[in-house]
């Protein structure tokens, strides 16, 4: 009986493995591309190791376009919409999670709905608020509108579930003010949903694309994944600083990952056993 | 004072304003980025509009051209498609995957990481990389297929092969998320269960039949929802790989909308196209939710 | 902390308010004073001007041309909006949908007529000098008048005619053409494809730049058989005749006879001009804006220019831009005049010359340009077939509905060349859904 399962536990690793592999080749395989120069890029058979790689690309693409600030804007955006965020979306989960007032699982279902709304066709009507509101191509504009994350809400209503009451009514017995009580007792109690949320929001920002593409209008408002897309329609396209492009557009979100991947996964994880 | 109770989920209203104070700031963020423009997108589709004149009223001719255009309803069909093959798909690989996992074996967690990390790469990367990688010409795909002996194929440019393509990146980047929130649910199954049908003499088939898969329901509700939802909004990829083309054959319903809109500047026909696109998926969505309550 | 609460919730609800009352803030970008025309103003002036452009030559040509604009007229200045042109459209028509309109904008000469006749556009007939028009090329200065009306002024103009892979065609000892009037027969171009296939070793004969949806570029094999599209007086469409046939027989011989690579049909995302300068394909027939492009790209191989074939008539596409003032513009005159700056003989040389364009102007003839490409001679073929655009080509192509019908064209083309339609079938539903939009 042993012996199977650890035949079935070495099985199980292999195939792991090599599923694995296929997963993270593209990766490589960009990485490959970007070290290629023009010529080794259309071989007949494709180098997957260049023999001389060309680290001077990554730098190359600093002079096609002000990546600099590409890469500062994007840093703003995604800094700040964090910030803003996590600290909306704790308070409404908090309040949501323990709180009973009118209307309370009708505007969640609202906010929830909110998932299914495809921002195409909502690009229009977004664009003319932000007009009037004197936000476009602005930072205004690419954060505030997003700070409001309907996934965000609800992780964090999932997570403030979980606090026991008891934490609260000791609060209120000892009378403090309900806005304490969330700051000096929740907040604390809360390390790994901040955590996570603000991981997350980061992602979310840093990958968003439609957004930044409806609002700004001069490149020194671009962000990084504009940046990248603007490449795409070029009419002469080297894929060797595309994919150095793409390779760096995709670190930042890549390093924050790695150095906090079990936070993730496990935050992940917990939102989707409630369901 | 409310009369204090000791069950976990006791709501407090004291003061009946606070908790609405406390929601605004969520609220009227989506109520002016997400709402308002829903139901201004609602308006609009009783217009004919073209974004640069002005909208003209013109009643529910919108939506009765909706019926008719044979394009509309072949990117209904392409959502569909979309969205059968992808779900099931990643879903039934994540759970593989996480079963796997769920064993002992070296290099776990690293493991687990590397399945996820495609999740979060953004849209725009992941259409660039499987183009270039999918390219009929110079892409490593058909490299790898001529190696045993199967001809270069048109990932992006054959009817056939179009909507495949798309699907291929799809999984790509969705399993690792479908297989972290099983991975979640398995370990939250306890070991008791497993080794009590040991005991009965059960195999690994009917130990997977009666505990694993009742027990993961409503994770699978969750990841079958979400997953339909993400189908249905599918968009982005097609965007950068196929255009949409060879032909219509991988123009799905959010593209169709799109064009209308800015290539064809009929923007109160997209609007329509894009409040019954919003209507199916709240729709499935209730479906999917319903259907689980009752079981 | 319940501060920023408060403050918070008030910026909300005086956004709300804002909206809902409907007189909101527009964009300020510019430090103007408001709009009075006769009195020099004590602050500069801004002028937004929205376009696309290239990286490289173009973008720097146009950073230039600004720079010397603002130093020419210090009261005003210019907030560059330069996008790409894949989203131009999008964005710009977004923008006049939410009242943010820009000063200035770009348009191609086929997107003109669209924006003029839905009064997007300023008149500006009676702004320019009386006999403005004479220096520029006849069929351009009439794709940017609408109904007797000056909406915009050429910036530039761009054809196409076909690249060769010089390379194979010494090998093959082919030579190519090098008078107008010795230009290649379609047939005699087929030929000369499929020798490029089975003898010089190229996987396709040749590649056009119809692709991602620029269907439009069909429309000169139409005229080089003789046909039109439509009527002078642009009221009905003249696709089908039995010229128009001979057009679509052919085009879709293209794809038959594999001299094409199939993913390169109207709607194709394939990278076209890589295809060419890897040798993948002999030919290409596009436009001169690449010619520094391909300088760079081709390691392997030399190429070379030659005319566009020609059958019953040598014809070419309208391609270029101009530049167009918008009716909502801010800051009017100033606006228009960046734009007769930028299409002075002067600005218009200098931005041909660094973008590898062709010149709008009669006046500016080859030896006035000094091209940056390897062979300066080639821009000479380009000019030269510059002057085949058809007229009557030219009026169609500008007219308002050009935009559908090049979506049309996309469609039927797109199902003739990839999905097997008859030729006949496209023929009927072209002329059927071109006179519904002509409606």
């Amino acid at each position: 009986m042993i012996k199977s399962e650890t035949l079935k536990n070495r099985i199980g690793f292999i195939i792991l493995l090599f599923a694995a592999i296929i997963t993270l080749f593209p990766f490589f395989w960009m990485l490959s591309t970007a070290l290629k120069s023009s010529g080794e890029l259309f071989s007949k058979v494709p180098i997957l190791f260049p023999s001389n790689p060309q680290w001077s690309n990554f730098a190359d693409i600093f002079k096609l376009a002000p990546f600099e600030r590409y890469f500062l804007n994007s840093g703003i955006v995604a800094t700040s919409s964090v910030l803003l965020t996590v600290f909306i979306n704790l308070l409404a989960g908090y309040t949501f999670a323990k709180y009973q007032f009118k209307g309370r699982k009708v505007m969640f279902m609202i906010v929830l709905s909110t998932l299914m709304i495809p921002m195409q066709i909502i690009m229009v009507p977004n664009f003319i608020i932000l007009s009037k509101l004197g936000w476009l191509n602005s930072y205004a504009g690419l954060i505030i509108p997003r700070a409001a994350e309907a996934f965000g809400l609800f992780l964090s209503k999932q997570f403030m579930d979980e606090i026991p009451v008891e934490l609260i009514e000791a609060a209120r017995i000892d009378g403090e003010g309900e806005f304490k009580i969330f700051i000096k007792i929740i907040l604390p109690n809360c390390k790994p949903l901040i955590a996570i949320l603000s991981i997350f929001t980061f992602m979310w920002r840093w990958n968003d694309f439609l957004w930044p593409l409806i609002i700004t209008s001069s490149k020194d408002m671009y962000t990084v994944q504009l940046g990248l897309a603007s490449f795409v329609g070029q009419f002469y396209v080297e894929w060797n600083s595309l994919m150095a492009i793409s390779l760096l557009a995709v670190i930042p979100v890549l390093i924050v990952f790695l150095i906090f991947q079990k936070l993730i996964v496990q935050g992940i994880a917990t939102s989707g056993i409630k369901g | 004072m409310q009369l204090l109770s000791k069950k976990k989920n006791t709501r407090f209203n004291r003061n009946k304003l606070l908790p609405y104070l406390f929601i605004a700031p969520n609220m009227i963020l989506f109520l002016t980025f997400m709402i308002i423009p829903i139901i201004f997108t609602f308006c609009m589709s009783f217009t004919k509009w073209s974004l640069i004149g002005t909208p003209e009223f013109n009643g529910i001719e919108n939506y009765i051209k909706l019926l008719s255009d044979e394009q509309f309803l072949t990117s209904m069909l392409n959502t569909l498609y979309y969205t059968i093959a992808t779900v099931p798909t990643t879903l039934g690989l994540g759970l593989i995957g996480a079963m796997l996992l769920n064993r002992k074996m070296p290099l776990r967690g690293a493991l687990r990481g590397v399945f996820y990390i495609p999740t979060v790469v953004s849209l725009v990367a992941t259409g660039l990389i499987w183009q270039w990688i999918l390219s009929t010409d110079y892409g490593v795909l058909n490299y790898f297929i001529s190696l045993v002996g199967i001809g270069p194929q048109q990932w992006l440019s054959s009817n056939a092969l179009s909507m495949p393509s798309v699907i291929m990146a799809t999984i790509w980047v969705r399993v690792g998320y479908c297989m972290v929130i099983y991975l979640g649910g398995l370990q939250g199954i306890s070991p008791d269960y497993y080794e009590a049908a040991e005991i009965d003499g059960a195999g690994d088939l009917k130990k997977f039949r009666y505990i694993t898969w009742p027990l993961l329901k409503s994770t699978t509700v969750f990841l079958t929802v979400i997953s339909i939802i993400y189908g249905f909004m599918g968009f982005d990829l097609f965007f950068t790989m196929t255009g949409g083309g060879p032909g219509f054959s991988s123009t799905v319903m959010v593209h169709y909308i799109y064009k209308q809109a800015f290539n064809v500047g009929e923007m109160g026909y997209a609007s329509a196209g894009g409040v019954v696109l919003f209507m199916l998926i709240l729709l499935l969505t209730m479906l999917q939710m319903k259907g689980d309550k009752k079981k | 902390m319940k501060k920023r609460l408060l403050s918070l919730s008030v910026a909300a609800v005086i956004a709300i308010t804002t909206l809902l009352t409907g007189c909101g803030t527009k964009a300020v970008t510019d430090q103007s004073s408001t709009g009075s025309t006769t009195s020099k103003p004590a602050e500069p002036v801004t002028i937004k001007v929205a376009y696309w452009a290239s990286a490289g030559g173009e973008s720097d040509a146009f950073d230039a041309l600004v720079t010397k604009f603002e130093t020419a007229n210090p009261d005003i200045k210019v907030l560059k909006e330069g996008g790409e042109f894949k989203d131009f459209y999008t964005k710009l028509e977004t923008r006049i949908a939410g009242n943010d309109v820009p000063d200035v904008t770009r348009l191609q000469y086929q997107a003109v007529g669209r924006y003029s006749s839905n009064g997007v556009l300023r008149d500006i007939t009676k702004e320019l000098p009386a006999d403005y028009g004479t220096d520029f090329l006849p069929s351009l200065w009439s794709a940017v008048t609408y109904k007797d009306a000056v909406y915009a002024v050429p910036q530039h103009t761009d054809t196409l005619a076909v690249y060769y892979n010089k390379t194979y065609f010494e090998k093959l000892g082919i030579t190519a053409p090098t008078k107008l009037e010795d230009a290649w027969t379609w047939d005699e171009f087929l030929d000369i494809s499929k020798r490029l296939k089975d003898e010089a070793g190229a996987k396709y004969g040749f590649v056009y730049n119809w692709t991602k949806g620029n269907s439009y570029r069909w429309l000169p094999i139409l005229f080089q058989k003789g046909g039109a599209l439509l009527s002078d007086d642009l009221s009905t469409s003249l696709i089908d005749s039995p010229e128009a046939l001979e057009a679509l027989k052919l085009s879709k011989r293209f794809f038959d006879e594999k001299l094409v690579p199939a993913g390169t049909s109207v709607k194709g995302t394939e990278d076209i001009n890589n295809i060419f300068a890897t040798g993948t394909a002999g030919m290409i027939i596009n436009g001169n804006w690449l010619a520094s492009n391909y300088d760079k790209s081709m390691t392997n191989y030399t190429y070379g220019v030659t005319y566009m074939p020609r059958d019953k008539a040598a014809a070419s596409d309208m391609g270029g831009n101009s530049l167009a003032v918008l009716k909502k513009a801010e800051h009017p005159e100033q606006a228009l005049k960046f734009i007769e700056f930028m299409t002075s003989q002067e600005s218009m040389t200098y931005f041909v010359s660094n973008g590898g364009f062709l010149p709008a102007r009669k006046s500016i003839t080859a030896d006035k340009l000094t091209y940056s490409v390897k062979q300066p001679d080639i821009m000479k073929v380009f000019i030269e077939q510059s002057t085949t655009v058809p007229a009557n080509m030219a009026q169609a192509v500008a007219s308002p509905n050009m935009s559908k019908i090049t979506l049309l064209l996309s469609d039927e083309l797109d199902l003739l060349f990839t999905q097997g339609k008859d030729p006949v079938e496209v023929q009927k539903a072209l002329k059927k859904g071109i006179d519904e939009v002509l409606k």
